[in-house]
């Protein structure tokens, strides 16, 4: 399973978080989907799923706090749980080191 | 960083008026057709038909008043915001890369990455819109960037970061939609009768050339945009599960779709 989210370096560039629109239990995507959607400062900004697989579980506590994903990206503000169709799809993302590199930032 | 930059080539099209359901689907349709590599960047200048309401894609058409608005086209937008009512008013929209934004980075100082932050396009084209204004005599002056964004439901009751204001009220308000490093941007100018809009056109045009360091050039609609346009008219922005439920139509982009419970 893998518990998706954004980076702490993405929810800096967005901004404040008004907005959280998650998948719906049961939707299988693949990866690069657009699996969910976060509007901060009037912009509506389409996310995509970095893995495939069938969602299991949506953190609903976004519904009424979207502002988590800004405070914890990485543990309150989490967006959704999926089972992996191919977990070896992990092997095309890019690891904390070299997000590190890309964006200057840690992960 | 700005001496490499190669200036980004932006379409021009000339001022038209639409339907609200299809000038929504004519901004979709360029996003799109951009991130589909057929399109270019896109700048264009639209009035509307007829009243009509917007409203951004988080609200719920429940809050929004359209009391007195018998006669209204009420459409939900692509992009982000509160409800923006359009009257006597023009829309400027543009379609196109974040990249397009790094010559105007370096020149304000900022590092290339920055650039995804969707609050420097409001500030770098609300910049220009406000500089074309004045040149037509309307005194207005731009929201510090260190406003609150929250502007409430009605986009117009409360001017926030980058807005612009004059004669005591905001006149100009933008919003965007995001993906996949692209970005489609909506701004609603409110004018007053006499307003010369043509000279309007032709100083934005110069001044984002200008201030941004893009070509433009003048160009019209393909085929296949307005076929793509017309599409989305017909199964996303003229339905009703669209601007109800803010759902897209089943396999398109847009909002992920229903697949169960929550």
């Amino acid at each position: 399973m893998a518990r998706i989210g954004i980076t702490d370096f993405a929810q800096d560039e967005l901004g404040d978080i008004v907005y959280v629109e998650l998948p719906h239990v049961g939707t299988e995507l693949e990866a690069s989907d657009d699996c969910a959607v976060v509007e901060s400062v009037k912009t509506a900004v389409s996310i995509k799923s970095p893995l495939s697989g069938k969602v299991l579980e949506v953190n609903d506590n976004l519904d009424e706090e979207p502002e988590l994903v800004n405070f914890e990206p990485y543990r309150a503000g989490w967006m959704f749980i999926m089972e992996m169709a191919d977990p070896e799809e992990i092997e095309d993302l890019l690891t904390s080191e070299e997000y590190s590199d890309k964006y200057g930032t840690g992960v | 960083m700005p001496g490499d930059v190669v200036p980004s080539r932006y379409r021009f099209i000339p001022l038209t008026a639409g339907y609200a359901s299809m000038n929504m689907a004519v901004d979709e349709a360029l996003l799109l057709s951009y991130l589909n590599h057929f399109s270019p960047q896109t700048i264009r200048v639209y009035c509307w038909s007829r009243p009509s309401v917007t409203f951004g894609y988080r609200i719920d058409p429940a809050a929004v008043d359209t009391s007195g608005c018998a006669e209204t086209d009420v459409v939900r937008r692509p992009t982000g915001g509160g409800v923006v009512y359009h009257c006597e008013c023009a829309t400027v929209a543009m379609a196109g890369g974040v990249s397009s934004l790094e010559e105007w980075a370096g020149r304000n100082g900022l590092p290339r990455k920055r650039v995804n932050r969707s609050s420097l396009l409001y500030r770098a084209v609300n910049s220009v819109v406000g500089d074309a204004l004045s040149a037509l005599g309307v005194k207005n002056s731009l929201v510090p960037g260190s406003t609150s964004w929250n502007a409430g439901i009605d986009c117009f009751s409360n001017p926030c970061a980058y807005d612009i204001v004059g004669a005591g009220r905001k006149i100009y308000g933008a919003a965007q939609m995001r993906r996949g490093g692209a970005f489609l941007y909506q701004g609603n100018l409110l004018i007053e009768e006499g307003f010369d809009i043509d000279g309007f056109c032709e100083l934005l045009r110069e001044g984002l050339g200008a201030a941004l360091g893009w070509e433009i050039v003048e160009g019209e609609l393909s085929k296949e945009e307005k076929e793509e346009a017309q599409r989305l008219c017909r199964v996303k922005y003229g339905s009703g599960d669209w601007n109800r439920l803010g759902r897209s139509p089943p396999g398109r982009p847009g909002r992920p779709e229903a697949g169960g419970p929550r």
